[in-house]
């Protein structure tokens, strides 16, 4: 009999059907991974597990009966727990009262800290990081939250766990502990859904797999009959060639656009050196909390900048008066990664979404706008763009997750952009849309526009970028190649090893 | 797979009828329906509510809110608000009222100097406010609450608390009876001021800064914009709007009143909503808040007439308030 069986999930959202009759089933000592694309819909269906999204249709059956989950709180009384990404610890409490929040240990009416400090200290003692019950979530570094979050969720035994991509933000060591503890939890009985985007752990902890790709239910397959090819295959419903334009090579004479030369941030970043060319994409690539995000923040004053030289075509920028503006006006425009709360205008129509950093263009006499001027810009980019739907006034909340990074892109393309600073921009798009952006930025380098490609997908490290810089714990550890990139090299950097001049890797001391 | 017809309206909703239902007053706005209700029903409940008198009435008196509504809804777009409004007014009317009396055989003077230090002392305080909320970024609700206090009490100290009668009786003859081209004076400014700001947030690059910082201010400043100016400009600009209003009020009472225009502040937030302008910035505009402006000052009107106690009539207004930003948040919420 299945742990939890999901029937024919159906899911809604506006604009997207994010769940189409998926069926999964997870049995009780099994790890059962969950990979797709992003926009795939794995988030979608754990959430509904855990009880934060209620389905439109479809049933979900716990031990054979069959169970209406109406909350976080009632799917934590069915035993099901789940750690997303998206860590739900309060960051002013301490780790031992994180762990115990909302069944804290009492002894009529008064807190047994002395007992609940105890049980915290020995269910994080198996990961052996150090972690003191004591001390406030907020002192903590992200790898470490991530394990709290883990003793949280597996302080009473459950019956499912939920792990949303849990290696994203570990280094190796952590990983391997962790790895540990969840073949435990599958020896006594739990069944555990893992969430990846790196395949090759799959083989190390995973029985089964289930794939996911725009909504439906693709395949399910026992892990020991399948390969990392068929499995991207399966993901996204085309073979790698189709996915990826092939690169154009950077002339060896093309000027500089970007260059920074000792970049040092008040949290994070140290001693960053690169330069990007005209013509040239620059993947960004490292863990959570490497600070491959922080450069792209840094670059336009977001980040507090204490040291280092930036030069935008040889012309020097003064770091202590940086600000969006200020890189706007030389060209440089940054895309964060969060569109709906930083990048975009979501209750406001595409048209004017597209047009704010580019007004002054259709400023006429008086400074009035010539809005039928606008409007051909905007319907021409549209158009270029292959925007869905079609209609500058349709308000940006209600287009999709690639249609709204296009808004976003166009809103650089209006004015003459030259350093092109993306964070993560096809996180959460499907992948004719990711194809979309891929293509755009290619032509854009064919332009002659320099592109920073900050991204955690490995596979747009490997195959978009004419180079790949990798940041491990703020530093620039190495700048690789395309021709030399490969998934087992990045990953080593990623886990701190240094690129040495010559090439060869030497271990970082951390 | 979604049609772009259905991406494009967001609605998905099994619950058709009511998706309609909201799809349209997303677009038209409550107020509307709200407004022609309200005319039926005091039709039908009073014979001396619908004639040509008392709807003129009605607008004449919704006049002075319908600038402060617009003034209040430039601020509430770019996700602020502005409690001060009130307080200001009061201060206006006493500058205006000691300028006065400065000058009582000389009209041309007297107006052009009441009028700018009127105008001055109120664009002063939304500077003032404009400073404090993007400079050092105070929330709008506690700088302009200290504003109102303190505005207030600088108001009732200058006058010691009384107001001041006796002002030259050109003041009310220019401002509130007189005619240009034969149109009373306090219309013809609500129409002017209508108009600029209507050219103002929908034909300019400034009103495309405002809604676009009330509605995401980090996606502003990403995309070049001075958000801290732009928002400074906006409190100052409400300021303006307000001392024109305080001006005109002062020629209608016929004197410098320490506390004119107390219930301002609330009742342009409410107007504001009313018509479509949202709590949560960068969305609205200034018709439906002058609309609003016109549905409070009727259904005061009506309940008036038929003889509703003042004391039921707060009651019934702040329980359609509160509707109104039920209905607001239903419409707005996340889809």
């Amino acid at each position: 009999m299945a742990l939890l069986r999901a029937l024919e999930i159906t899911k809604r959202f506006p604009g997207v059907l994010a769940l189409d009759r998926v069926s999964f089933e997870l049995a009780a000592g099994e790890v059962h991974a969950l990979v797709g694309e992003n926009g795939a819909g794995k988030s979608t269906l754990v959430n509904i597990f855990a009880g934060s999204l209620r389905p439109d249709s479809g049933t979900i059956e716990i031990e054979g009966r069959p169970v209406e989950i109406r909350s976080p709180h009632h799917a934590q009384q069915l035993g099901i727990r789940a750690v997303f990404q998206q860590l739900s610890l309060v960051p002013a409490l301490t780790v031992s009262e994180n762990i115990f929040l909302g069944r804290e240990l009492t002894a009529p009416g008064l807190l047994r800290k002395p007992a609940m400090q105890a049980r915290s200290l020995a269910q994080l003692g198996i990961f052996d990081a150090g972690i003191a019950p004591g001390t406030p979530v907020r002192n903590l570094t992200v790898p470490q939250r991530y394990l709290v979050e883990i003793a949280k969720a597996t302080l009473e035994r459950p019956k499912v766990l939920i792990l949303d991509e849990p290696t994203a933000s570990l280094t190796d060591r952590e990983t391997k502990v962790l790895f540990e503890l969840v073949r435990e939890l599958r020896s006594s009985g739990v069944g555990i859904v893992w969430i990846t985007h790196r395949l090759e752990e799959l083989y190390e902890i995973a029985d089964r797999v289930t794939v996911m790709r725009d909504g439906r239910h693709v395949a399910t397959l026992p892990v020991s009959e399948t390969t990392t090819d068929r499995l991207i295959t399966l993901m996204t419903g085309r073979e790698y060639e189709q996915i990826y334009p092939a690169l154009r090579p950077v002339s060896a004479d093309a000027p500089v656009l970007l260059e920074v030369d000792g970049l040092r941030t008040a949290h994070g970043l140290r001693d960053v050196r690169f330069s990007v060319r005209a013509g040239e994409i620059l993947g960004v690539g490292g863990l959570i909390g490497s600070g491959k995000a922080l450069l792209g923040r840094a670059l336009v004053g977001l980040e507090p900048v204490i040291a280092g030289e930036i030069r935008v075509a040889g012309q020097p920028v003064p770091t202590t008066r940086l600000t969006p503006h200020a890189m706007l006006e030389r060209g440089v425009m940054y895309f964060p990664a969060d569109r709906r709360n930083e990048g975009l205008l979501t209750n406001r129509s595409v048209l004017e979404n597209m047009t704010l950093a580019a007004l002054r263009r259709f400023e006429r006499l008086g400074g009035l706008l010539d809005k039928r001027a606008e409007r051909h810009t905007v319907l021409d980019f549209i158009r270029r763009l292959a925007i869905v739907p079609p209609n500058p006034d349709v308000r940006v909340r209600n287009l999709s997750g690639g249609n709204q990074q296009k808004v976003a892109l166009a809103r650089g393309l209006l004015r003459e952009t030259r350093v092109f600073v993306m964070d993560e921009p096809t996180q959460g798009i499907d992948v004719g849309a990711k194809i979309a952006i891929y293509e755009l930025l290619h032509e854009l380098a064919a332009q002659g526009a320099a592109v920073l490609f900050i991204t955690s997908d490995m596979l747009e490290l490997l195959h978009v970028c004419h180079r790949v810089a990798v940041f491990c714990q703020g530093e620039l550890v190495a700048l690789v190649p395309h021709e030399e990139a490969t998934e087992e090299r990045l990953l080593q950097y990623f886990f701190g090893h240094r690129r040495e001049e010559g090439g060869r890797s030497s271990v970082h001391a951390a | 797979m979604s049609t772009p017809r259905e991406i494009a309206t967001g609605r998905y909703s099994a619950n058709g009828r009511i998706a309609l239902l909201r799809g349209v007053i997303d677009q038209l706005g409550l107020l509307p329906f709200l407004l022609i209700a309200l005319l039926v029903f005091f039709s039908i409940a009073s014979p001396n509510f619908f004639t040509r008198t008392n709807l003129s009435t009605i607008l004449t008196q919704a006049l002075f809110l319908i600038i402060v509504s617009v003034a209040q809804t430039l601020v509430l777009i770019t996700g602020g608000f502005d409690l001060s409004m009130g307080s200001s007014i009061a201060l206006v009317s006493i500058v205006v009222g000691l300028q006065l009396l400065n000058y009582p055989e000389n009209p041309f003077t007297g107006l052009v100097v009441a009028a700018l230090a009127g105008i001055a002392v109120a664009t002063g305080i939304g500077a003032l406010n404009g400073f404090f909320v993007s400079l050092f970024r105070v929330p709008p609700f506690i700088v302009t609450l200290a504003m109102m206090t303190a505005v207030s009490g600088l108001a009732l100290h200058v006058s010691r608390g009384v107001p001041i009668f006796g002002l030259p009786s050109y003041f009310a003859n220019t401002l509130y009876t007189g005619r240009v081209l034969g149109i009373p004076v306090p219309w013809l400014v609500t129409a002017l001021v209508l108009a600029l700001m209507y050219l103002l947030l929908h034909w300019t690059r400034f009103g495309r800064y405002w809604y676009a910082i009330g509605s995401n201010a980090e996606a502003a400043r990403l995309s070049g914009i001075a958000v801290r100016f732009y928002l400074f400009l906006a409190y100052t600009i409400a300021g303006v709007l307000v001392g024109v209003t305080g001006l005109l009020l002062t020629a209608r009472v016929g004197s410098g009143e320490p506390t004119l225009g107390a219930s301002f502040p609330l009742e342009s937030i409410a107007a504001a909503v009313l018509g479509g302008v949202s709590i949560r910035g960068g969305e609205g505009n200034l018709f439906g808040a002058a609309l609003g402006a016109i549905f409070l000052v009727m259904l005061r009107n009506g309940m008036n007439i038929m003889g509703i106690s003042t004391y039921t009539q707060m009651i019934i207004t702040g329980a359609l308030l509160v509707l109104a930003v039920i209905i607001d948040n239903w419409i707005h919420r996340e889809r």
